[in-house]
């Protein structure tokens, strides 16, 4: 006989379950590639610029808000055309989940940014925001997922203690524009091909609303 | 009065339901994404998947990508059987506090 007590307990393992079994990709393995290539190339025109002594704070800024947008449309497009494959909505209550731990960490980013402090500081702060936002989702994101979060986070801190260290001796711009590249480039790549073959062979799902 | 006999003994047991609860949440699951989710081992989960496959409340599709996939997803009647289970347990609930 099952008494009230038992019933009670089971029917709070299975909904805990079936919050753990939500998984969802914020970011699509393929617009994470388009987005490092972008940056690593945007990276690396910011450095030959600064060694030229051409280029400005506010022409920094704008054109990384520029990839960001044009990358953040592209993975919408994505996420919904993979939605629809699998007949599921767009706005998956995987998304709200995910929005509702994203959306936090991105503002604080876009207030600060507004505040336009020094290059190599708003490089950190993006890198730490990005990496704060991708581990809001970790109670359902796939482990890739968490991982490129953590990376983010530590590569976040380390740019902040490198530019305490060498900022006398070295231009903000070249700083910024090669911690933009071989952050928000190469991660993004390393990450997008690793989630394609794990996806390839079955140890990961695309994308789970 | 509920009839306790009425609740799925096939379900019930741990193991099984964990698993019930788990293609209940997706439209399928590979083979290896249920084991690492439920830290069961191969034979176990194989065991408890074929008792539920032979009940005809699990399907399974065999795929070849690098390696060979096995997929498992609920049957119509497998998910009307967890779905009568549900119920049934919050109809004990129910009683027991009236």
């Amino acid at each position: 006989m099952v008494t009230a007590n038992e019933a009670e307990t089971t029917l709070k393992t299975i909904r805990s379950l079936m919050e753990r079994a939500t998984i969802y990709r914020a970011v699509s393995a393929n617009t994470a590639i388009l987005g490092g290539v972008l940056a690593i190339a945007l990276g690396g025109w910011g450095v030959l610029t600064a060694c030229a002594q051409s280029g400005s704070e506010l022409n920094f800024v704008a054109s990384w808000i520029i990839v960001c947008i044009f990358v953040s449309v592209v993975n919408a497009v994505v996420l919904h055309k993979q939605a629809w494959l699998r007949n599921e909505p767009f706005i998956s209550p995987g998304m709200k989940l995910a929005l509702r731990g994203i959306i936090p960490p991105l503002l604080a980013g876009v207030a600060l940014t507004v505040m336009l402090p020094p290059i190599p500081v708003l490089v950190t702060l993006w890198m730490l925001f990005y990496g704060l936002a991708l581990l809001s989702t970790q109670e359902f994101a796939p482990s890739s997922i968490q991982w490129l979060g953590r990376a983010f986070v530590v590569i976040g801190i380390l740019t902040g203690l490198l530019w305490s260290l060498c900022h006398p001796y070295t231009n903000p711009q070249f700083f910024g524009s090669a911690a933009m590249g071989l952050s928000f480039g190469v991660l993004h790549v390393i990450y997008g091909i690793t989630t394609l073959r794990a996806v390839k062979t079955g140890r990961e799902t695309e994308a789970v609303a | 009065m509920l009839d306790f006999d009425k609740l799925d003994k096939l379900i019930h047991e741990k193991g099984r339901l964990s698993i019930m609860t788990l293609l209940a949440s997706r439209a399928e699951w590979p083979f290896q994404e249920l084991k690492a989710q439920l830290n069961m081992s191969d034979g176990n989960l194989i065991t408890h998947l074929r008792t539920l496959h032979q009940a005809g409340y699990v399907s399974f599709t065999k795929e070849m990508l690098d390696r060979p996939q096995t997929r498992y997803a609920l049957t119509t009647k497998g998910r009307q059987a967890f779905q009568v289970y549900l119920k049934l347990l919050e109809e004990i609930i129910k009683t027991s506090r009236s």
